[in-house]
């Protein structure tokens, strides 16, 4: 029988009058309860509780992965895979840093521009930028990298003053949403979080309840468009690049309004902060943490400052300025490690709110970036030789 | 951190909690583990395996055993929210049953009926003074001061007022068991136990369904026996309720809630796809909670009334009130509409009943005007509906058009849509329902939906697929031939998809603040 007929059939049986009037009602709720057997009844419970259980297993080991848990993260480790995988031979330089780094670092624009010498091959630049990430966040991204078995050859750290600070709303542990924990991050839960009991005890329960405690990270990458707007956290990942990179906005270089209103508006956050600014041991125990993790591993390690508008530069204080560069002066004397201060490397209309790039402004960057990564980090060159 | 599997247990009422800090520390530490009467929390979860436990691994003889060990859950269930109340009740339940022993023992009709009047007059004191009395007091507050006399009382504010969970309900019962034993139609409960338990049951305690004595009583005379068949059904019925609520009901109040709370906002058509993420959201919320409710009582042994049997598959309003809140209509039925006189005189005399039946029923869900006007509405559309059946019935060729395919699909159409209608009016404010008519009846232009319409189409798709698939008779049929193991990874997959689907933070059940 065709499928119309089907329906035919049983919209006939729906909205035919029944004799009985409302009494019908009770024989079709009994109907639908009845069952052949008590056997059927027990099998039936018995492969509810083993069908739930495997379902919770398979979840408890799907929720696990970082793909699923922190898709921002998975996503990028993913697809360093492959390019790694793609490009033999080459010195992988993983840069670690915050928005400004997802949105500023475009590998691509220096893969289309690099020299491509056999002889020396070029740095493979991928960018695994965490919307937010401090120091803290740098961490446990490189100690994630790590466990996933990723052997960088150079680690670039962001260099952000403002993330330095790790008081009241700009404390960095606060800004890590506990559902994208996972098990390997309980170290840095115990080390950094100011109440890494409840934390723990909260990772605890999302591991207990796999699908209830996790469904808004599953829901948002099922169907995202059932969460509500506030509830979305896709949009962290959704248009990553194959390269780790997020677009920023896309706006045209030059003089535009958008970009004197979102200056504006940073400025009313950045202003009070700078006037308080100080600098963390938190943040510095993070950093020098790093740094000791990767070349544990081998690595070599630099730091890297994103540029700043004119603007935006002007909201720090001559003052805060020269403690900012004292520290960082000191840190990288300290653990011996360069820095590449590309703070002035764009045009300011390059820059949307005074600190993140433009779409352009991230592909006009990276040229620059790239033969400086070359030429700043030149053993790595020589160790990615085939 | 909330202690859950299935959603987050917050208890819904501030006032509540300021009344727990002063409760003795055994009540305080009880709440901590049973924070909300709700079935989908992790932690009453916890409690049913506790009690399911014991009362099954007590011995079948020992049948007194298992109810009291049921009336001390129950007890603890109601108590965990409010000690105060959970003593009330257990106060008055006692009282009906002296009451009713009483009357077992009178033989005089008329001392009979002095006892009855007692207790009804009890129950529903009870009931007026915690339900009634902020409404109308305030009501006479406005009246007296419009007349320009001074009230002499402060007008009070009905978010202080704490209204115990599940009042109404328990009252009915109560109520009906009176009436039935001063009429004889049942004898009364000589076991102290049974009758507590029969008002006490914690399944049907906060929401229903309303219970018969006749009907349950007679259950816990009988030793009850492990059925997996039973105990099949059992968690069939608590799956679908959680499926109903969590992915449904809390998922729809998503939609209508923002749209009910602040219509003037929004425009035209999104006022009236709330309304239908509204009726779908009242019905999922309470046939969720009844489906639950029943599915509890299953796995103890006992069967609760039938509460809901596809309503919105209803050709007419009347068919529609034998399909919701079976136990509530029926109840309004035998004791309301029957000794008002029923159908048995004129026509008018007839339609009377019904009105005053229908807002009695609409007084019933809340002290507002709201609820009122609801029971009105309804009341008028089931006049409508004798009349125009009186109508038909005479013109062959007109009932012909209205019994064919085409006819029976716009008479459920039609009869959804005016339900759907009457339940913008089921709210506690007025004056928001009043402004959602207006933006449904002029076209306007506001805010949208706050989550994509398409989410709401497939829900209310699979909703209707639901009704057809069972009302068709497909369902029996389809369920009858599925092996064991397929059903239980439905059972599985449902329950998955219901915590996937649960918002953020669950609502509490409509029906509960009735």
């Amino acid at each position: 029988m065709t499928l119309v007929g089907t329906i035919r059939i049983n919209l006939a049986r729906l909205f035919r009058p029944s004799a009985a009037g409302g009494k019908s009602t009770r024989s079709i709720t009994v109907r639908s309860q009845r069952l052949p057997s008590r056997r059927k009844g027990r099998a039936t419970v018995f492969s509810f509780v083993a069908a739930l259980l495997a379902i919770h297993a398979l979840m408890f080991v799907v929720s696990a992965d970082a793909r699923v848990r922190d898709p921002e993260y998975g996503r990028r480790a993913a697809s360093l895979r492959e390019r790694i995988a793609e490009n033999p031979g080459r010195p992988v330089t993983v840069v670690l840093g915050s928005s400004r780094v997802a949105m500023g670092i475009r590998p691509t624009a220096w893969e289309d521009v690099r020299p491509a010498d056999a002889t020396h091959p070029d740095p493979l630049i991928f960018n695994m930028g965490l919307i937010g990430s401090g120091p803290v966040m740098e961490l446990m991204t490189l100690r994630r990298l790590y466990a996933d078995g990723f052997r960088p050859d150079v680690v670039l750290l962001e260099f952000w003053p403002p993330f330095l600070h790790q008081e009241g709303v700009w404390t960095e542990t606060n800004r890590i949403a506990t559902d994208r924990l996972i098990e390997r991050d309980r170290q840095i839960v115990r080390e950094y979080f100011p109440d890494p009991e409840r934390v723990e005890r909260d990772m605890d329960w999302r591991r207990r309840n796999p699908i209830f405690a996790n469904r808004e990270r599953l829901l948002v990458q099922i169907l995202s468009r059932w969460l509500l707007p506030e509830k979305r956290t896709d949009w962290l990942w959704d248009d990553l690049d194959t390269w780790g990179w997020k677009p920023g906005n896309d706006m045209e270089h030059g003089l535009s309004s958008m970009r004197s209103d979102a200056h504006a508006r940073c400025a009313e956050i950045y202003k009070p902060l700078f006037a308080t600014h100080k600098i963390s041991p938190i943040a510095e125990q993070a950093c020098r943490e790093s740094v000791a993790l990767a070349r544990q591993h081998g690595a070599t390690v630099g730091f890297v400052f994103l540029p700043e508008s004119s603007e935006f530069r002007q909201l720090y204080s001559p003052e805060l300025n020269q403690v900012v560069r004292a520290y960082l002066d000191r840190l990288c004397s300290e653990l011996d490690i360069p820095v590449i201060d590309s703070r002035e490397w764009v045009d300011d209309g390059f820059i949307v709110d005074g600190f993140h790039l433009s779409r352009v402004g991230a592909a006009e960057y990276t040229r620059k970036l790239g033969p400086s990564v070359a030429a700043t980090f030149p053993k790595a060159r020589e160790r990615g030789k085939p | 951190m909330p202690l859950t599997l299935l959603a987050d247990a917050q208890s819904p009422i501030t006032a509540e909690a300021t009344a727990l800090q002063s409760a003795p520390q055994y009540f305080q530490w009880l709440h901590s583990w049973l924070p909300a009467p709700f079935f989908h929390t992790q932690a009453f979860l916890l409690f049913f395996a506790a009690v399911f436990c014991l009362y099954w691994m007590i011995p079948r003889r020992w049948q007194m055993t298992r109810i009291c060990v049921l009336v001390v859950a129950s007890f603890h269930f109601y108590a965990a929210w409010s000690y105060e109340l959970a003593f009330l009740v257990l106060g008055t339940t006692f009282a009906d049953y002296l009451f009713g022993r009483t009357m077992n023992l009178i033989e005089g009709k008329r001392w009979r009926f002095a006892v009855m009047l007692t207790s009804i007059t009890m129950n529903l004191g009870i009931l007026c003074y915690f339900k009634y009395r902020g409404f109308f007091l305030n009501e006479l507050f406005d009246g007296l001061t419009r007349l320009g006399y001074h009230p002499g009382y402060q007008k009070l504010d009905p978010l202080s007022l704490f209204i115990p969970f599940g009042i109404s309900f328990y009252t009915f019962e109560a109520i009906s068991y009176a009436v039935d034993v001063y009429k004889r139609k049942i004898p009364a409960e000589k076991s102290l136990p049974r009758f507590l338990l029969f008002i006490l049951f914690f399944p049907h305690l906060v929401a229903g369904p309303i219970v018969r004595a006749g009907d349950f009583l007679r259950q816990t005379h009988r030793p009850k026996r492990w059925n997996w068949l039973r105990a099949q059904v059992g968690v069939q019925l608590f799956l679908m309720g959680a499926f109903k609520k969590m992915a449904i009901a809390d998922r729809m109040a998503q939609f209508c809630d923002p749209v009910i709370s602040n219509p003037e906002a929004y425009g035209t058509g999104t006022c009236w796809l709330a309304v239908l993420a509204y009726a779908i959201r009242i019905y999922c919320d309470f046939s969720g909670y009844s489906d639950m409710a029943l599915g509890l009582a299953h796995l103890l042994g006992y069967k609760l009334t039938n509460n809901f049997a596809m309503p919105y598959s209803s050709m007419n309003v009347t068919e529609f009130w034998r399909r919701w809140h079976i136990s509530l209509s029926s109840w309004l039925r035998d004791y309301v509409f029957i000794p008002l006189g029923g159908s048995r005189g004129s026509r008018l005399f007839t339609y009377r009943n019904l009105m005053l039946t229908m807002i009695l029923g609409g007084l019933w869900h809340g002290a507002a005007w709201g609820y009122i006007l609801w029971g009105v509405a309804h009341g008028l559309m089931l006049v409508i509906h004798k009349q125009f059946k009186d109508f038909c019935e005479v013109r062959p060729r007109l009932d012909a058009v209205f019994s064919s395919k085409v006819g029976t699909l716009w008479r459920v159409s039609f009869t959804f849509f005016c339900v759907s209608l009457c339940w913008v009016l089921f709210q506690p404010d007025l004056s928001k329902a009043l402004q959602m008519y207006g933006q449904l009846f002029s076209v306007h232009k506001g805010l949208a939906l706050p989550l994509a319409n398409k989410s709401l189409w497939v829900l209310a798709i699979f909703v209707l697929f639901c009704h057809v698939l069972v009302r068709s008779g497909a369902w029996a049929k389809i369920y009858a031939r599925l092996p064991a193991p397929v059903l239980g990874t439905g059972y599985a997959v449902c329950l998955c998809t219901a915590m996937l689907l649960a918002p953020d933070a669950g609502t509490t059940f409509i029906y509960f603040t009735f």
